[in-house]
């Protein structure tokens, strides 16, 4: 029964990410007499016709697009499943997979500590907020709730490095440009990093953190009426022991899950505040291979990206699994 | 013959049901105090988009025709100019009517096939069900901004398309929620009795199932604009909106493009980012306002605490006192 | 007196809400001596929980308000005890269990554990003993194979051990008084008497007070040496229960009991009280039973609330016009 449940998720995981790399297949290939017409790099100025053609030739011979559509598939199959994502237009021709490892560690520097500073901050705060309930701190998080989650994170941003970074000049408005060259674990090097990315975290992340102190507030405050919270009471525990051991289990299922959810959404997110703030992340990656209509790469991201929201969803689920016994036992609330 | 008039009639019952209900619903919106707020800002931002040309003072597309650049607010030019010369008050009325338009038609469109394809899953059951919910999944997975991205790259980023886009994209999650609720409803008896007494599948879904989700639609519609607004904004601000028509995300990637705080043209900025502000908050207290006003539970028990506190300690002392009182009315003394 | 266990007087519970003051309890008079079983009954609604609530100081302010006169507790006076001080007699001294024990336990805690709990924070054993201790009340209270139960999670077990380990966990600390809040609604028949008969048992081998609420007259009438009626917010009868089962003097009283289902009721016999009880935000004037009572004075009944009044030295009522002694006392 236990492990029914398990491997269930993860061979639904397994379905699920089977269609996104067909989706993944198809999607250059939509509206195209040649199958390989997205995948050609554009045709520099100093390149004859000739030598274009081979280019040509070269590049479906490396993808194999002279098969058969099925051929081709599993060939694509074959290619994803030994990490080879293709190669980039760029000069050069990198390969898509070295691209998006070499800038993903930019990307979760945001979106990872955006993610724990706001998971921490609004958890914190909401369980504050929810026993402080109809008193100032939980009227001002209601109240600022409303106004920061109709504020999108790029406004914020403009406006912080408006004021911050261009009026008071205490931040940078843009990243340092050479950060990701020079970067060598040194503190120096670590404590500009963070320099440069206080801006970026504070803006993705205000509203997060609004956002978890509510549905914290929410749930604490649902689970607080809950009978095996009075049972608990008239066991005369103390408050923290209520808190600690009994509010706190249960009303930690769904933030974990909101936790899992969030870290997929944010570095989709991460797109628009990384162009703000010109930092190479995935993000600008992503936008400039747009501009180039970089196919192998912007494919290549999309999936690094859907791979992440659907480990992020396995990893939900199994630990919705591990923390409430009703899910092992094939039920669920 | 007969027949059709009967589906005509039906359908324009059904037209003037629906009509009604919204007007129900407006009226409750109304006397909520947050959804009163936000009526009334999407009906004046609706009101200037669609006025537009009447309310701009210049002609905000107007570039290099005067020597005004980059001048700041004052009586001649309301919210100041860009570096070009244009005429940001008019450009921000201008762009209530991309802005608007898109988020309201696209949240519309979401409601609909969300609704359609969650009732669909939910009351047909079985395969259908199963195949629905397995393409909910993959379409939840994909990255939302990414894959509009891709796609306006293959198809162009004209105003329909990115509607189309947006809608193929946000059907999703919705759909999941509707059909969850139509599992609920499908299990009580009064669907069950109808079915029994030889109800038709059309007949359960239009007379006791969409009546039974339209809450969670309307409020959803409303959450859903807000959404769009935000994801529209952002889009235009990668440079990858419309490019026909002023927006707002658009002002707001221009502004920043040509360095406006760097030019200390404050202005550009907060202009545009008022008008996504206003409008995402408008549409997000209609959606709070209605949770509320289907889910009382959390709001009656917030303003409970708001009661205690207008309520004076001498009044509640009173009324203990009274509450003895009418006890002894009887002249007996308990003890 | 001593030998009170509980002694309450004039509990007043109100709810401000945006709609009006919910006035819960309006002034009741409740005691519990030692060794002895008390029903509280009426319909849903008409504030059972809320007094049993107030009893242990478990009411939450805000939202509630609340006021008495005397709370007394085992010979002490709590009413103006603090939460701290609360929290030594609560759970050890007085205890309190739920009508659905499914939602009383917590769902991610084993029940063992839940039990544990009360021996290691309140009674200060260590892991072990509290663990032996725990298994040892579960196979007193009947639950089946103890030592492989206290490892199962609330959702593993029937209905039937839920509510036994439930009153196993209020009753591992030995209290004074234990407060059972519709024990078993949630039961089917055969199990309620089983639970009913435990919880009797437990009472008197130990000389506890129990406290049992409930709309259900005939658990009353099987486990109760005391009866308290409880009508939208105020006591209207009270008494010995055979007293009052075979002598009614409130009409209320009456109407419950012949709408109690019987073998061998003829169809007339068996009749409901008209009406529902009223909103707590829209009571009448007078008395509160006035527009249901089929006996009703036009003038005196719309005109003021009756007052408590003694019949005899246990038996009193709450009536203008009480029904007429049937003798047999
Ligand atoms: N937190 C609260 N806020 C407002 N009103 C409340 C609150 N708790 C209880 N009440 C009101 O107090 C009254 C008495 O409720 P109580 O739960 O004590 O009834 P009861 O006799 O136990 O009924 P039941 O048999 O259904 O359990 C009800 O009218 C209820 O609406
Ligand atoms: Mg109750």
């Amino acid at each position: 029964m236990k492990i029914d449940y398990v491997i269930k998720r993860i061979l639904h995981t397994v379905l699920i990410f089977l269609a996104v790399i067909t989706l993944n297949f198809f999607i250059p290939r939509i509206g195209v007499d040649d199958p390989a017409e997205r995948y050609y790099p554009p045709q520099l100025g100093s390149m004859t016709d000739e030598e274009y053609d081979e280019i040509k030739a070269l590049t479906r011979e490396q993808y194999g697009f002279d098969k058969s559509n099925l051929a081709q598939y599993a060939e694509y199959v074959k290619r994803l499943f030994s990490g080879d994502l293709g190669n980039s237009f760029q000069p050069g021709r990198p390969k898509v997979m070295e691209m998006i490892l070499e800038r993903l560690p930019w990307t979760l520097v945001l979106s990872v500590s955006t993610m724990v500073i706001s998971a921490f901050f609004g958890i914190t705060y909401g369980t504050f907020a929810a026993n402080q309930r109809g008193r100032l701190a939980d009227t001002a998080l209601l109240a600022s709730s409303t106004v920061l989650t109709a504020l999108p994170s790029f406004i914020i941003a403009l406006i912080l490095s408006m004021v911050l970074g261009f009026g008071l000049g205490i931040f940078p408005c843009y990243a340092d440009s050479e950060m990701m060259t020079s970067f060598d674990w040194s503190l120096a090097e670590i404590g500009n990093v963070l320099y440069n990315a206080a801006l970026p975290i504070i803006s993705m992340r205000i509203g997060g953190i609004v956002g978890y102190a509510v549905s914290t507030r929410n749930s604490v405050i649902v689970v607080s009426s809950d009978d095996y919270i009075l049972t608990a009471r008239a066991k005369g525990l103390s408050n923290s022991r209520i808190l600690y051991s009994h509010t706190l289990t249960n009303y930690l299922l769904p933030i974990v899950t909101r936790f899992m959810m969030g870290l997929s959404g944010l570095i989709g997110g991460a797109v628009v505040i990384e162009k703000v703030f010109n930092w190479n992340g995935m993000g600008t990656l992503f936008i400039n291979a747009n501009l180039n209509s970089d196919y192998p790469l912007m494919m290549g991201v999309m999936l690094f990206l859907s791979s992440i929201a659907l480990l992020a969803n396995l990893t939900a689920d199994l630990l919705y699994f591990v923390l409430d016994p009703r899910v092992q036992d094939g039920g669920r609330r | 013959m007969k027949y059709k008039n009967n589906i005509i009639f039906a359908i324009a019952k059904s037209l003037l049901n629906t009509l009604i209900t919204l007007g129900q619903m407006i009226i409750k919106i109304w006397n909520h105090k947050k959804g009163r707020i936000g009526l009334i800002l999407v009906v004046m931002i609706s009101l200037i988009a669609i006025f537009a040309p009447f309310l701009a003072p210049y002609d905000p597309y107007d570039v290099l025709q005067r020597g005004a650049r980059g001048v700041g607010p004052s009586t001649e030019y309301f919210l100041g100019t860009t570096s070009y010369g244009q005429d940001i008050f008019s450009m921000l009325i201008y762009g209530a009517r991309v802005s608007m338009s898109i988020c309201i038609i696209t949240a519309i469109l979401i409601s609909f096939t969300g609704a359609i394809i969650g009732i669909a899953a939910g009351y047909l059951g079985k395969l259908p069900d199963a195949i629905i919910m397995r393409v909910v999944d993959v379409m939840l997975v994909i990255p939302t901004l990414p894959i509009t991205i891709v796609l306006t790259n293959l198809f162009g980023k004209s105003y329909a398309m990115l509607i189309f886009i947006f809608t193929l994209f946000g059907w999703a999650g919705l759909s999941r929620v509707v059909r969850s609720q139509v599992l609920t409803i499908k299990n009580t008896n009064y669907v069950k009795s109808a079915e029994l007494f030889g109800g038709g599948k059309w007949y359960v879904m239009t007379k006791h199932i969409l009546p039974g989700v339209s809450n969670q639609l309307i409020m959803n519609t409303a959450m859903t604009a807000a959404g769009v607004m935000i994801a529209e904004a952002g889009l235009s601000f990668l440079g990858l909106g419309n490019t026909e028509f002023i927006s707002w995300g658009k002002m707001l990637a221009e502004a920043q493009s040509s360095g406006a705080f760097l030019l200390g043209y404050w202005w550009w900025i907060i202009a545009p980012g008022i008008g996504i502000f206003a409008s995402v908050s408008a549409f997000m207290l209609i959606g709070f306002s209605l949770e509320e006003i289907f889910n009382p539970r959390m709001k009656s028990s917030n303003s409970q605490y708001k009661v205690l506190k207008t309520l004076s300690g001498t009044y509640i002392k009173e009324l203990f006192e009274q509450m003895e009182a009418a006890d002894n009315v009887g002249g007996i003394e308990n003890e | 007196m001593s030998d009170k266990v509980l002694k309450i007087r004039s509990l007043k519970v109100i709810f401000p809400t945006e709609r009006g003051i919910i006035k819960a309890v309006e002034g009741i008079d409740f005691e519990v001596s030692k060794g002895e079983c008390v029903a509280l009954v009426g319909e849903s609604g008409c504030g059972k929980s809320v007094s049993s609530l107030a009893f242990m100081k478990l009411l939450t302010t805000p939202p509630a308000i609340i006021d008495t006169r005397v709370h007394e507790f085992d010979g002490k006076d709590i009413s103006n005890y603090t939460d701290k001080q609360m929290k030594e007699i609560v759970g050890t001294e007085m205890t309190m269990i739920f009508q659905d024990a499914l939602s009383a336990l917590n769902p991610v805690i084993k029940v063992g554990r839940q039990i544990d709990e009360i021996y290691i924070k309140k009674l200060g054993y260590s892991k072990a003993d509290a663990k032996a201790a725990s298994i040892e009340i579960l196979r007193l209270v009947g639950v089946p194979s103890p030592a492989k139960r206290y490892h199962d999670y609330p959702h593993q077990l029937s209905g039937g051990m839920r509510q036994r380990a439930l009153i196993g966990m209020s009753f591992a600390s030995n209290p004074k008084m234990m407060i059972a809040d519709e024990p078993t609604t949630a039961l089917d028949v055969t199990i309620e008497s089983q639970i009913l008969k435990l919880l009797k048992d437990l009472q008197r081998k130990n000389g506890m007070a129990l406290v049992l609420i409930t709309h259900d007259l005939s658990v009353v009438k099987r486990t109760a040496d005391r009866v308290y009626v409880m009508y939208s917010g105020k006591i209207v009868e009270e008494g010995p229960t055979d007293q009052v089962f075979n002598n009614p003097r409130h009409p209320y009283t009456k109407g419950l009991i012949n709408s109690m289902p019987k073998i061998g009721k003829t169809k007339e016999e068996f009749t409901q009280i008209p009406d529902n009880v009223p909103h707590p935000l829209n009571k009448p004037e007078g008395c509160y039973f006035k527009p249901r009572c089929s006996n009703h004075d036009p003038e005196i009944c719309k005109l003021h609330m009756p007052a408590f009044e003694n019949l005899s030295e246990y038996r009193s009522v709450r009536c203008w016009n009480p029904i007429e002694d049937a003798g047999g006392e």
